[in-house]
């Protein structure tokens, strides 16, 4: 079995944990509750009719308790950048973070997300923010944890760009 | 790999692996329970960590490179989440040691400490998120406005229009035109930021003071506004009376249609609250939760600063370590909400007895530290007095008052040391020596308390070693029946013979182990001690019935009767030839336990005796509840027997009440023929003390148990 070291990084309360918990039990919790360290889950998904092992690396979102430990990333096939549509300083974060993770990860393949997007009329991150990405070249996706919008779809868009197959779900 | 070292490890759940290959770590002593529902050995090739583990497989990479070259004492991994096959998860951190040459490998269990962090990070986080979410809503209403209000002047609607309706705006509106001149001021400007409503030439200076001020954080913003751009952002203002304050401003240009600015449209408001609450966020992590107070982490940092600057300005420091007597009560007996709310209200009255640029924290449990600069030496004890007043007044908790006291030691700055170790060290053995005199006052450091507290750590580490080299010793006091006794009667009593101190007193090292673990190992010897002694003389004439003494806390152990049991079962001793005695200080925690407790020893068979009755708290009505044989009377009023009224009066009143309950009276400490006289008349049950025998080591008494069971009628005088 191929296993893939997959990282998500942000800015705390983010929605992170809940993206995991989404894809990996399909459940939500609508209490927030924050990391400390690094949680680590597993999940298979079938990869061009081969059994592929996530091993994802759910990351403390830094701040002014935690900062970004490089390490972790190390051995990374690839990441997930989320931000939380209501809060545009965490798209400002994402795009800081995201510098030091290309120090680590150069040419790795990489997610934005843009979580929390169920939460419509209290979105502020516009989609002139969001096309300036795409504009860089970052892939972008918006999801919901909380509704289990495009999550499944964004695992597998990740996996499908580690391997550039369009063959990949989830089992 | 000592046992001691293992039960250390295994006491702070702590893994210790020795690395043998990289793929390869055998376990240093036993490892914690927990480890083995994670990591599992592979046979006989030890464990493969990196093979268990993501995360260690991760960090043993990097504790490669510091196994080979190390660069520190120690390379942590940080905190990670191990899960495993059952889904049961706990909060771990790896460190990679050296030690001896050897390439170690600990992983420390954080679960006791980890919900304690979480809540801390939850709670800074939530703030965090809530101050942005605030600041996100007076943004966008402060754009809105801004829009809205530049669309009315380019519509050329009349000023005076606009003035009216933003005058009750909660936003400060200022609307000047090109060259500055005010055309509309709302109320709130002249509110918040303190301008004169009539003075124009004031009102039209905010505007030029707004951009000087910003312009030390935002040096371009001159440009920006010039040049007919919007700007926002936030800087410090400080107002007309002199009030430093926190603006968010917003700066929109009206254009004409040749792009020329004719207005400028600025949105203002104080954002001090939110600014000031963001900046104390980065605190949290210093503040004690149940308290409000500095934690012990944030004190040190700021005792280093105060020690800092006194030395720099040559001005003298006390520090008092405060320890609340008998916390630990409250805790157990009301539960840990009342244990909060007594905390919280001490650490308000505490900082009350205070200057406020003082320092007052909570390091922690029951202790709080408090360094005041002091002026004037007789101060140092006014402070000392008057935090001990502050706890003189009862607390309420569900209708009931409770009174609590502490005890407080002092150490000062420069004199009882130069650096914050030092002080906190002094100050501590100086609070320990307060509560060795009794609790509820305070005590200055002296050199001495120090040498008093190195002969007992001496003393505490001699006594570890006591039992393994077998220098304690049981030594036997008959109790005299004064009326026909058909068996010897003996309270066993430990002796510890130091190979350098002689006999030292059971009053000295028993507290001692009373404080850990070690009064459970010496209490088990002395059982099974005793009861192999009385043992010995089953079948032969003479019947021995020995009486135990047993501290609060074994009698408090849940397994208490399973060690009995034990022991009579070991020996072969019957249990009515054991006897259990108990001070009054067994019932002040967990009494329903011990009375039940008491109860099954009864059953048994086993005899139980109150010991030291009258010393204590006495109370008579508990008495009546208690399943207890027999009282033994204090010496204390034995000693003043007959000559002093009121100990004849509570020595007659002890021996009726308690024949009236059916108990039997043991009088401790009769050392004269008056003392006895006066026993015997008010029906005195045994008597027990030098008059008779004193403590005999076990091989003197067989060839006088005769004259033992004599002794009593043999003492009659006429």
């Amino acid at each position: 079995m191929i296993t893939k070291k997959i990282c998500l990084i942000g800015s705390f309360a983010v929605g992170k944990t809940s993206l995991v918990r989404r894809f990996v039990t399909d459940g939500f919790d609508e209490k927030y509750q924050t990391t400390i360290g690094v949680k680590i889950d597993k999940k298979e998904v079938v990869l061009n009719d081969q059994v592929v092992q996530f091993v994802i690396w759910d990351l403390e979102g830094p701040d002014e308790f935690a900062e970004l430990r490089t390490t972790y990333l190390r051995g990374a096939s690839g990441y997930f950048l989320v931000v939380d549509a209501t809060r545009p300083k965490t798209l400002d974060i994402a795009r800081n973070l995201n510098k030091q993770v290309r120090e680590t990860l150069n040419s790795t393949p990489f997610l934005l997300l843009v979580n929390k997007t169920d939460l419509g009329e209290e979105r502020r991150i516009s989609s002139e923010e969001l096309q300036a990405c795409i504009d860089a070249g970052w892939s972008v996706m918006e999801t919901s944890a909380r509704t289990g919008r495009n999550v499944e779809q964004a695992f597998t868009r990740l996996a499908q760009m580690l391997v550039g197959d369009s063959e990949a779900r989830p089992i | 790999m000592s046992s001691f070292f293992s039960d250390v490890l295994e006491g702070l759940d702590i893994a210790l692996f020795e690395r043998k290959s990289s793929s390869c770590f055998e376990p240093v002593g036993r490892l914690p329970l927990w480890s083995e529902t994670f990591f599992s050995a592979n046979d006989g090739q030890g464990f493969d960590l990196a093979m268990q583990s993501p995360f260690l497989e991760n960090f043993l990479i990097d504790a490669e490179g510091y196994w080979e070259k190390p660069s520190a004492s120690r390379l942590a991994s940080g905190v990670w989440t191990e899960v495993n096959e059952q889904q049961t998860s706990r909060p771990l951190e790896a460190f990679a040691l050296m030690a001896s040459g050897r390439q170690l490998l600990a992983i420390v269990d954080l679960s006791s400490n980890f919900d304690d962090q979480q809540q801390v990070y939850q709670r800074a986080r939530e703030l965090a998120l809530s101050q942005e979410k605030l600041t996100l809503e007076l943004n966008q209403k402060q754009r809105q406005l801004q829009a809205a209000l530049e669309q009315r002047v380019v519509n050329q609607e009349s000023l005076d229009v606009i003035a009216d309706t933003v005058a009750g705006n909660a936003s400060a509106v200022l609307i000047c035109d090109v060259t500055g001149r005010v055309q509309v001021a709302n109320k709130a400007l002249i509110d918040i930021f303190q301008i004169e409503s009539e003075q124009s030439s004031q009102k039209r200076s905010v505007l030029e003071r707004w951009l000087q001020e910003a312009e030390a954080e935002y040096p371009e913003i001159k440009r920006v506004v010039s040049s007919g751009s919007y700007w926002e952002g936030e800087f410090e203002s400080t107002d007309l009376t002199g009030e430093k304050k926190w603006v968010r401003l917003n700066i929109g240009p009206v254009l004409d249609s040749n792009d020329k600015v004719t207005h400028y449209i600025c949105i203002a408001n104080d954002v001090s609250d939110i600014h000031y609450s963001n900046t104390n966020l980065e605190r949290v992590e210093d503040i004690d939760l149940v308290t409000q107070l500095p934690n012990r982490h944030s004190f040190w940092r700021q005792i280093t600063q105060l020690i800092e600057q006194a030395t720099a300005q040559h001005h003298q420091l006390a520090l008092y370590y405060v320890d609340l007597d008998h916390f630990k009560r409250i805790n157990e007996s009301l539960g840990h909400h009342a244990g909060d709310f007594l905390l919280n209200t001490f650490a308000a009255r505490i900082s009350h007895c205070v200057k406020r640029t003082d320092i007052v924290a909570h390091l922690g449990g029951d202790e709080f530290a408090i360094v005041a600069q002091i002026k004037h030496i007789s101060n140092i004890e006014l402070i000392a007095q008057r935090l001990l007043e502050s706890f003189v007044p009862a607390v309420t908790i569900d209708s009931t008052d409770f009174r609590l006291s502490a005890s407080i030691g002092v150490a000062v700055f420069p004199a009882d040391g130069l650096d914050a170790t030092t002080l906190m060290k002094h100050a501590d053995l100086a609070m320990f020596h307060a509560k060795e005199l009794g609790r509820n006052q305070f005590q200055f450091f002296k050199p001495a308390i120090s040498a008093r507290f190195l002969n007992r750590m001496n003393l505490e580490k001699d006594l570890e070693l006591a039992i393994q080299l077998n220098q304690f010793e049981l030594y036997y006091q008959p109790q005299i029946c004064l009326a026909e006794e058909t068996f010897v009667r003996l309270e066993a009593l430990i002796r510890w013979r130091h190979p350098e101190q002689g006999f030292i007193s059971p009053a000295i090292f028993i507290p001692l182990a009373e404080e850990g673990e070690l009064i459970h190992k010496i209490g088990l010897w002395v059982l099974n001690t005793a009861c192999e002694y009385a043992q010995q003389f089953t079948g032969q004439s003479t019947k021995v019935v020995v009486a135990v003494n047993v501290s609060a806390c074994q009698a408090r152990r849940n397994d208490f009767i399973d060690i009995v049991e034990q022991a009579l079962a070991d020996s072969g001793l019957p249990a009515e030839q054991l006897e259990i005695e108990i001070t009054e200080t067994s019932f002040l925690e967990k009494m329903d336990e011990v009375i039940t407790m008491l109860s099954k020893l009864r059953r048994m068979g086993i005899n139980v005796s109150l010991d030291d009755f009258g010393s204590g708290f006495s109370s008579l009505t508990y008495l009546k509840s208690l399943p207890v044989d027999n009282l033994k009377l204090d010496q204390t009023f034995v000693r003043e027997l007959p000559d002093h009224e009121e100990s004849r009066a509570i020595t007659a009143s002890v021996i009726r009440l308690a024949h009236d309950l059916k108990m039997n009276v043991i009088a401790e400490g009769v050392e004269t023929i008056e003392q006895l006289d006066y026993l015997r008349g008010q029906g005195c049950d045994y008597v027990q003390g030098y008059y008779f025998y004193c403590p005999l080591p076990g091989a003197d008494l067989p060839p006088i148990f005769d004259q033992i069971m004599e002794a009593g009628a043999a003492s009659i005088t006429e």
